[in-house]
């Protein structure tokens, strides 16, 4: 369907399909590279965030335990600020808040702030409850020694009082690190001051006379009991912090040990990604590469092979071959280029064709023509050689023919004779019976004359006037005078009425008659010379009548 | 047109290009990385225990409606407070405390921050009355305190045994008398005690010193311009060690919490009735105990003795201070200002069962036994802290111990009585200055 589809392109079209393809190509290619790098961007970003978490938390590490040691209230304020910030930040960004969800940070650092404020309140409940036990302990110290008057033996208030300075002191000495010191001798001074506050108690019940020693029984007893309670509370108070303390720094090196993996875990994706872009960058320009050469190849086949073949076709055709047709699949411009070659040979030899036809055609006519124009030329010849009047042969015709067999019979050596014939008193005819009626009996002694010769070498002609002339070849004296003879008997027989003619009434001819062996010294002048001399003789001896001789004789005479 | 189409194209895929290119480009720009962190404000208070009600609501209350700042509460047990404070004042304050209007913040003023700015610049003057501004907020002419709850101290008794009996609210101090007697006859304690704390045991003396001396006269024994050797403080003892020998209080007050042992017993009705402030309400009323104000428990005042001395109302005023060292005293001023308004102090009034000293808390808001003891309040000629709290705090250590002395011993009262006024006497002379004139 493709392939249809791509055939019925224009080369036009083609080239557009192709350059939109290249762009799609390089689109695809610089989007796919941009994303490579946004998704890399992107990890690098989330990284530096975590790292940034890993930094918040490293910094709430130090200054909850800078709080843990010092109590200052900047350090804690500086971890709630921390502690808000990373929590503000975390929400502000989803993705992170969605990873450190994930492996659990988030919750744990939402624990570290639950467990921090506890550790900050109960520090400070802590520290008020020491305050509250010192000054109470220095109030029990300020009625035990108002006491001293009292000894009563019931119990040892120096020890008591040694004791409670004891205590002071080292809760005044080592407020941050007092707490594991003062316990084992609170454990002490509680053991020492319930003792007190039994026998102070019992002493307050004995009733004695004096109710001021009772009195001072009862403040003892009431300072040690406030004494007490507040350092029951107090201890209370440190064993409870300092347990928090303690789930505070698990807490805190717990989310400090999973941000590392974190952290160690985003780099490892960091990797992992740059490694997976440059495949991918790698398989792209492979795959453009490949797609540059299905392009090229798809112009090359579409475009270039149809044009070099059509040249090849036209250099074919351009050196004659009329036969040649380009074969072309493609239905683009190259390709109606090729039909319209092929359309182009096709009238060009058709053309061909049709001028070779007419020139045959041409030559043919131009036989014909030709050979009606020698005919023409003949019947022309003809013409110039017949008299006109008569329809034999005329004068001029009379000489070619003497002339030739003249020659002839002087190669050959055979006797060639000659018969001149003149109409007698042709001009009282012409005169009385007119000059039609004269041509009628030219005309009719030309067709006598003609019947009388009959042997085809012979030769009939007007000599001029009234005058005919025959040419005998091969043919001695005696046939021509019987030949001579003949004519004049013909002549006579036809009767051709002359009634002024002085020889008869009819129309008569005197015949001069030579026959000659002739050689170069006879030449054909002095044939017809002689001719004309017998012609003369027979008008001499009459008319209607012949004159012979032989030239032979003539020749022999000078 | 061919071309111009061809042109487009690439135009369009070059511009595309680019766009991409422009998103891809690195974008780790930390620059904008200002984030609307809410500031901590540290607030220690001693609202513990059965004083707890309302604090955390007030402060949920204003987490809930401020972007800005988180109020943290720290509750510190309210006998270990008073030290506290005057430890961590001098070495690292939070930014907020609770605090008592009156002496103890006057004891304090040299470590404090005057609010005067923000006092002006939100116009609190309007927010309180200015008897309480005068009494409570106004200290040297500077403003340093703002009220959060005004407490009402009086008789909270149990209804029931009252309804049982028959009894109506004495207004007198002889139909107190008669009250006691007929309630000790039905075998009831009429007035429960417990002053394990020490603190509950100054009520008594405070109040028959106020309806016995005239206003002035306590005015100056607080500040040591009379003596506790005064014939007058001996009638007070006087009267309170009749009630005692008439037996109409417990055994053994002082092994007996004001809580959980006095207000208990009226409670469980062991005893009738008790003096006590109105923080005993929000106890009362608290999930625990669920009685109603008005129908399982009301209160009278502290009846009349010498009709005519005027009356004065009593009751502490706890509000916020902020520490002269406090880390972030902008932030602190601001919640200040913040728990002025009408809601945080309606949920601070609600759980401590106090009376809310904003204006802007209507007194439609409370229940018939507030209002009642709002007029009560308006209907008295003055309005005092308590003892302890209107006398400097060593003085008034001193007296509270003597108080609890007097009522393991009411008969060496005399002796008692002298030996407080010596040593109060010895305390004004070497701190001459708390001495006003």
């Amino acid at each position: 369907m493709i392939a249809n589809y791509l055939a019925r392109l224009t080369f036009r079209q083609k080239l557009q399909l192709s350059f939109a393809v290249m762009m799609i190509l390089i689109s695809i290619n610089a989007v796919a590279a941009n994303l490579i790098m946004l998704s890399v961007n992107r990890q690098m970003e989330y990284c530096s965030r975590i790292e940034r978490v890993i930094r918040i938390v490293n910094q709430v590490n130090i200054a909850a335990n800078h709080f843990s040691r010092t109590h200052s209230r900047e350090h804690a304020n500086q971890v709630y600020a921390l502690l808000e910030t990373i929590h503000a930040w975390l929400k502000d960004r989803g993705r992170v808040e969605f990873e450190l969800s994930r492996t659990g940070i988030n919750s744990q650092l939402d624990r570290f702030r639950v467990k921090f404020q506890k550790f900050v309140i109960e520090r400070d409940q802590m520290a008020a409850l020491e305050n509250s036990t010192i000054t109470l302990g220095r109030n029990l110290v300020s009625t035990l020694s108002t006491m001293r008057t009292y000894q009563t033996g019931l119990f040892n208030s120096n020890e008591l009082t040694n004791i409670i300075s004891q205590v002071l002191n080292i809760q005044w000495q080592g407020q941050e690190v007092a707490l594991t010191n003062t316990l084992p001798a609170a454990t002490r001074l509680r053991t020492i001051a319930e003792q007190l506050m039994t026998d102070a108690e019992r002493a307050h019940a004995i009733p004695r006379p004096d109710n001021s020693e009772q009195r001072a029984f009862f403040r003892i007893m009431r300072d040690a009991r406030d004494y007490v309670s507040m350092f029951e509370r107090f201890i209370q108070q440190s064993i409870q912090t300092v347990q928090t303390e303690k789930e505070l720094l698990m807490l805190s090196d717990e989310v400090y040990q999973m941000s590392v993996a974190l952290e160690n875990q985003s780099r490892q994706h960091i990797r992992q990604r740059i490694f997976n872009a440059n495949l991918m960058m790698i398989l792209m320009f492979g795959m453009s590469l490949v797609a540059a050469q299905k392009i090229k190849n798809f112009l090359f086949v579409q475009i270039t092979t149809p044009i070099s073949r059509l040249v090849g076709v036209t250099k074919h055709i351009a050196t004659g071959a009329r036969s040649v047709r380009a074969t072309i699949d493609v239905k683009d411009e190259i390709g109606e280029l090729a039909q319209s070659i092929n359309t182009m040979t096709d009238s060009l030899q058709h053309s061909e064709n049709a001028l070779l036809q007419a020139n045959q055609t041409l030559e043919q006519r131009i036989r014909e023509r030709t050979e009606e124009l020698m005919e023409s030329n003949r019947q022309l010849a003809a013409l110039t050689r017949i008299d006109g009047l008569t329809g034999i042969a005329n004068r001029r015709h009379f000489d070619e023919v003497l002339h030739r067999e003249h020659t002839r019979h002087i190669r050959s050596g055979a006797p060639l004779s000659l018969i001149l014939l003149d109409v007698d008193f042709f001009k009282f005819y012409n005169d009385n019976y007119g000059h039609a009626q004269g041509d009628e009996c030219l005309r009719q002694i030309a067709q006598l004359l003609s019947q009388s010769v009959t042997r085809t070498s012979d030769f009939v002609a007007r000599y001029g006037g009234e005058e005919f002339v025959c040419i005998l070849p091969n043919t001695p004296l005696a046939g021509a005078e019987m030949i001579a003879e003949t004519i004049r008997h013909t002549i006579v027989t036809a009767a051709i009425p002359h009634q002024f003619s002085h020889v008869a009434p009819c129309v008569t001819a005197s015949l001069g008659v030579i026959s000659a062996y002739c050689n170069s010294n006879v030449s054909a002048m002095l044939l017809l010379n002689a001719v004309d001399r017998q012609l003369y003789r027979a008008k001499e001896n009459g008319r209607n009548c012949m004159a012979s001789e032989t030239i032979e004789q003539l020749s022999k005479t000078p | 047109m061919i071309i111009s189409t061809d042109r487009l194209l690439a135009r369009t895929v070059i511009v595309a290009i680019l766009i991409i290119s422009v998103i891809g480009c690195d974008r780790t720009d930390d620059s904008k990385d200002k984030l609307s962190v809410k500031t901590s404000i540290i607030f220690l208070h001693y609202f513990t225990d059965s004083l707890s009600g309302g604090i955390n609501d007030m402060a949920a209350v204003f987490n809930s409606r401020n972007q800005q700042y988180d109020l943290k509460p720290t509750a510190i047990n309210h006998e270990s407070f008073e030290t506290s404070i005057r430890y961590t004042l001098k070495s690292s304050p939070p930014d907020l405390y609770s605090y008592w209007a009156g002496a103890r913040t006057q004891s304090i003023l040299e470590d404090l921050t005057p609010i005067d700015r923000v006092w002006q610049q939100y116009q609190l003057d309007q927010c309180f009355s200015p008897v309480i501004i005068k009494a409570a907020c106004e200290y040297d002419g500077h403003k340093y305190f703002v009220p959060l709850t005004q407490h009402y101290i009086g008789f909270f008794y149990n209804k029931k045994i009252f309804d049982t009996h028959n009894i109506t609210p004495p207004t007198t101090w002889d139909e107190f008398l008669v009250v006691c007697e007929q309630l000790k006859n039905q075998q009831i304690i009429p007035i429960a005690l417990g002053i394990r704390e020490k603190w509950p045991a100054q009520f008594w003396f405070d109040l028959l010193l106020m309806r016995t001396a005239p206003y002035s006269f306590r005015s100056q024994l607080m500040q040591g311009q009379v003596g506790y050797d005064n014939p007058v403080v001996t009638a007070v003892f006087e009267t309170w060690a009749q009630l005692i020998e008439r037996g109409y209080f417990n055994a053994e007050p002082n092994d007996l919490s004001w809580d959980t042992g006095a207000n208990e017993l009226v409670y469980t009705g062991k005893a009738a009735m008790t003096l006590v402030g109105s923080w005993v309400i929000g106890q009362w009323t608290d999930a625990q105990h669920q009685w109603v104000a008005g129908r399982d428990f009301d209160f009278f005042s502290f009846p009349i003795i010498d009709p005519i001395i005027p009356l004065v109302s009593t009751g502490p005023i706890d509000g916020l201070v902020v520490p002269g060292r406090a880390v972030n005293k902008n932030g602190a001023e601001e919640v200040m200002v913040f728990l002025t308004e009408a809601a945080p102090q309606l949920a601070m009034s609600r759980g401590a069962g106090a009376l809310a000293p904003s204006l802007k808390v209507s007194a439609q808001e409370y229940d018939t036994v507030r209002q009642r003891m709002m007029q009560e309040i308006m209907h008295s000629a003055h309005f005092a802290f308590p003892y302890d709290l209107s006398t400097p705090p060593p003085i008034a250590d001193l007296g509270i111990n003597a108080m609890t002395e007097f009522l393991e011993f009411p008969a060496e009262r005399q002796q008692i009585q002298q030996r407080l006024a010596d040593d109060v006497a010895h305390w004004f002379t070497i701190n001459p200055l708390h001495q006003s004139q």
